[in-house]
């Protein structure tokens, strides 16, 4: 089911990071140290881990927002360190703060026509056109498109950004706690509309949070991380069922199921 | 739980009416005062029969029918002479920021947004020049080093000065404005989402950036004209700036200020228009900010 | 250390309560009514208060504490009893002796709640210094205490430094024992554990269960986590939209809610789902407190067994086999529907 046991690969892989070190300043301490994970094509993939321990650090790194010092970090095929910055848009991200991924000065529906304007090369009618769809497909009507961010809630903002990654039509989706911000009644609408989307789109998807629980309901295989190091990479199933590391073993303790 | 308690909480809440959208009454006010003003300044020289230079034998007369405003020592018609001041004094205003604004938020929001700092860097140091000199000592050094009587195109003799030393003096504040403002836009991440779809940098500073900055530059810019009026005043009061016979808010008050006692009139009707505009221009500064907080 | 989960559901309602509030109403007048909300809390039980942002748990932290004024609210009717007085029957208020040294509160954000500017000694000397017996003691041993008492590692080092200092559980730490220092018999956490990893989350937890079965504390815990109020707490109560829909034994509400919305709430959480089903999400987002409906069943507009006859009044809230009660006009049947 999934590339990360051994060496068999099955799929092609979509995200190959190799040994990666990244710090934000010279003297400070690496975020990020010898960081090694893939994905393959239509895989979900999950990064847990708690505050500090470098998964956000590793989801910009992967859309290609940051570019670490060391390691090997292939993306799509391209290599991110040949070509600097990510170049593809096939990469899109998702936030946890759905207000602050948004620009207040336009509306939702301009949004999300801006990006298959400018990314898809279509005209301002189609655009238009191409946004209500988008904006349909994730659940919100061609009402919510003519309003600023502001005047949405947290869950239809979250919508939003998501309509506008789609504009792109991205082959990857990496989203930083997009659940997060965002009260438990929406969060699961949330969850279930991008594991709708990736089977219906054939997506890719790097999820990251710090919610044990929302990493099972959506990836296929689960990577924990701690102090910007890997604890433990496994398949969901052995990863909840038979935890090797210590620190697994305590984060598992810790999530507050309620059965 | 009783049935008395849920009637009330009903009958309560059915008097609560939703939050409604407060307007507030301090813009509406502001641009009032402001429009009457502006209106004053362009129809009145248009409408009124007296020249502002013209020196009569009616002289130091209080308002009356003939001169509201009533008239100065040499005869003139105060409310003439007080329109074509304000509508001078604005006009320095509006040029002298209005070049200020475009020039140093373009600066700023370049700087601001460039990807390397040293830009923003080199940008500050500049700007910190200059605003460590005092203002109204720069704004004398600039005037008295271009020529306060150099007047192209026929503007009036002190005036083209001004304008520069005003521009000269603004931008750096504009530049400074629009770059911590930029700056902080730019860590946004709907910034690097944009940076993701691959736009370009044009598009990202010009449709991201800028209208993100505009509201903090703009609020500004309306305190600094009211500022800028004041200076052209105090300036001209103290017998620099704007030189004379061309009629200035200040120096009709300098001419006046000998005679505070037995024509306080000479005095107060300018001083009353520098002051409205000051409480027009915060009341509207007031409003816009109280409605953005709304939002 | 570890007490079962079982043995926290066996305190029974021996003593008198320590606390009793009884159809509280109360809000901030033209924008938010809560209530009415009874419950009533002895020493050493814990009663939870779960709802999502906007359900206005914290505005009932504030009238529990007598603090809702401050926020341009007021108690409009019902009562609070503390210790068998009288604390406020609507009319009249009387919190003083109370805030001082019965109720005490720790509110959402924990740093904020620590000033910059002082050390974290100089908060619990400020505290510890008005009362005699810990005067006798010496403020600082008794901080030390204090800081033992809620698991903190070398308090006599965090005594000496300054809250920006601390980790997230830490502060969350300290405030507890600041909160502590004046001998409160019932403490009020609000979102004690929001913000924080879930492995500090988990100790902060167990702190609280401790303080209530050794030392005897009467606690109740507001949060959005059913979890947390699960881990913590014997009662439930279930809060949608300034009411609360659903109260009753913890085990029970949450094994087998009666009210959609306790049902919606537990189908939609990642933590009760198991892994592999869907999660069932409940369509729409919660109200603003502007649009809390008050001539129907507020949360009617999302429940996914809603009838025409929900619409038409406001269900009462009825005893439920919980031991508490509920407030749907369907919940037999909806039972029924999900039973068969």
């Amino acid at each position: 089911m999934t590339l990360l046991d051994g060496n068999r690969v099955i799929a092609p892989t979509v995200v190959e990071l190799d040994d990666i070190t990244f710090s934000y300043g010279e003297d400070a301490r690496p975020a990020v140290d010898g960081v090694s994970m893939s994905l393959a094509e239509r895989h979900s993939l999950g990064i847990v881990g708690e505050s500090g321990s470098g998964k956000s650090t590793v989801a910009r790194i992967i859309a290609g927002a940051l570019r670490p010092q060391t390691g090997s970090v292939t993306v799509l095929g391209e290599n991110l360190l040949d070509t600097g910055r990510a170049r593809s848009n096939r990469v899109q991200m998702i936030f946890q703060n759905p207000y602050a991924a948004l620009n207040p000065r336009l509306t939702c529906g301009e949004a999300v026509a801006e990006a298959a304007r400018v990314v898809l090369g279509q005209s301002r009618k189609q655009a238009q056109a191409t946004s209500v769809d988008l904006l349909h497909e994730v659940g919100l009507g061609s009402s919510q498109a003519s309003v600023y961010p502001r005047s949405l809630s947290g869950g239809q903002r979250q919508r939003v950004v998501i309509a506008r990654a789609l504009a792109c039509e991205p082959t990857l989706l990496v989203a930083d706690e997009p659940t997060s911000a965002l009260d438990v009644s929406v969060q699961a609408q949330i969850v279930n509309l991008l594991l709708r989307l990736r089977v219906e789109r054939g997506l890719s998807l790097v999820m990251i949070s710090h919610n044990l629980a929302v990493i099972g309901h959506v990836s296929d295989s689960v990577v924990v991380m701690r102090h910007g190091a890997v604890v433990e990479t496994g398949t969901r199933e052995k990863i909840f069922n038979s935890p090797e590391a210590d620190y697994t073993r305590e984060l598992l303790a810790s999530t507050t199921f309620t059965r | 739980m009783s049935a008395v308690t849920h009637a009330l909480v009903r009958g309560r809440s059915a008097e609560a009416r939703p939050a409604r959208f407060q307007t507030g009454w301090e813009l509406p006010a502001g641009i009032t005062i402001l429009v009457v003003l502006v209106l004053t300044s362009v129809f009145v020289p248009v409408i009124s029969p007296y020249d502002p230079n013209a020196l009569s034998a009616s002289i130091l007369q209080g308002p009356s029918a003939a001169h509201l405003f009533g008239t100065d020592q040499y005869g003139r018609d105060l409310l003439v002479r007080v329109a074509l001041s304000i509508r001078l004094d604005y006009s320095i205003a509006i040029v002298g920021v209005g070049f200020s604004l475009v020039v140093g938020t373009t600066l700023g929001v370049l700087a601001g947004s460039a990807r390397r700092s040293i830009w923003g860097t080199l940008l500050m140091r500049a700007t910190d020049a200059i605003i460590s000199i005092p203002f109204i000592l720069l704004v004398l050094l600039i005037v008295l080093s271009i020529g306060p009587t150099w007047s192209p195109l026929g503007i009036p003799q002190g005036v083209p000065a001004l304008m520069i030393a005003i521009f000269l003096t603004g931008w750096p504040i504009f530049a400074r404005i629009s770059r911590t403002q930029a700056t902080s836009v730019m860590s946004e991440d709907f910034i690097l989402s944009a940076q993701l779809m691959g736009y370009s940098k044009r598009r990202i500073v010009f449709k991201h950036v800028v209208p993100n900055v505009s509201s903090q530059v703009l609020t500004y810019a309306m305190t600094d004209c009211i500022m800028i009026i004041a200076l052209t005043g105090g300036l001209a009061f103290l017998g620099a700036g704007v030189l004379p016979p061309t009629p200035e808010l200040g120096s009709i008050m300098n001419e006046g200020k000998s005679i505070i006692t037995t024509a306080p009139w000479v005095t107060f009707f300018p001083a009353c228009a520098i002051l409205l505009s000051a409480i027009a221009v915060s009341l509207s500064v007031n409003g816009i900010l109280n409605r953005q907080n709304q939002k | 250390m570890t007490l079962m989960q079982t043995e926290q559901n066996t305190v029974a309602h021996t003593v008198t309560p320590l606390l009793e509030v009884t159809d509280l109403v109360f809000g901030v007048a033209g924008k938010v009514t809560v209530g009415p909300i009874s419950f009533s809390i002895g020493p050493g039980e814990a009663v939870g208060v779960v709802g999502e942002s906007g359900a206005g748990k914290s505005l009932l932290c504030r009238a529990l504490t007598g603090m809702i004024s401050y926020h341009g609210g007021r108690i409009e009717s019902g009562s609070i009893t503390y210790d068998s007085r009288v604390i406020t029957d609507g009319r009249q208020s009387d919190w003083g002796s109370v805030r001082r040294s019965g109720i005490g509160f720790v509110p959402q954000a924990s740093l904020s709640g620590l000033n910059p500017m002082r050390k974290v000694g100089a908060h619990f000397k400020e505290v510890l210094t008005r009362n005699a017996e810990d005067r006798a003691q010496g403020w600082h041993a008794r901080a030390v205490e204090l800081l033992e008492q809620v698991q903190l590692n070398d308090p006599k080092r965090v005594l000496g430094q300054y809250g920006h200092q601390l980790s997230g559980g830490m502060q969350q730490r300290v405030m507890l024992a600041l909160t502590l220092a004046t001998r409160p018999r019932l403490l009020i956490a609000d979102e004690p554990t929001t913000a924080l990893d879930a492995t500090v989350a988990k100790e902060i937890l167990r702190v609280l269960r401790r303080l209530r079965e050794e030392e005897g504390l009467a606690v109740i815990v507001v949060s959005h986590d059913l979890g947390v109020i699960e881990q913590v707490c014997d009662r439930v109560h279930v809060m949608y939209a300034g009411r609360v829909v659903e109260s009753g034994a913890t085990d029970a509400v949450l094994g087998r809610p009666l009210h959609p919305y306790s049902a919606g709430l537990l189908a939609t959480d990642p933590s009760a789902v198991p892994f592999g089903q869907a999660l069932t999400p409940i369509p729409g987002e919660p109200p603003a407190a502007r649009e809390w409906a008050r001539s129907e069943c507020s949360f009617a507009a999302r429940c996914p067994h809603a009838r025409p006859q929900c619409l038409a009044t406001e269900p009462p809230a009825e005893p439920s086999p919980h031991g508490g009660e509920v407030a749907c006009i369907r919940w037999r049947e909806i039972q029924g529907e999900v039973g068969a």
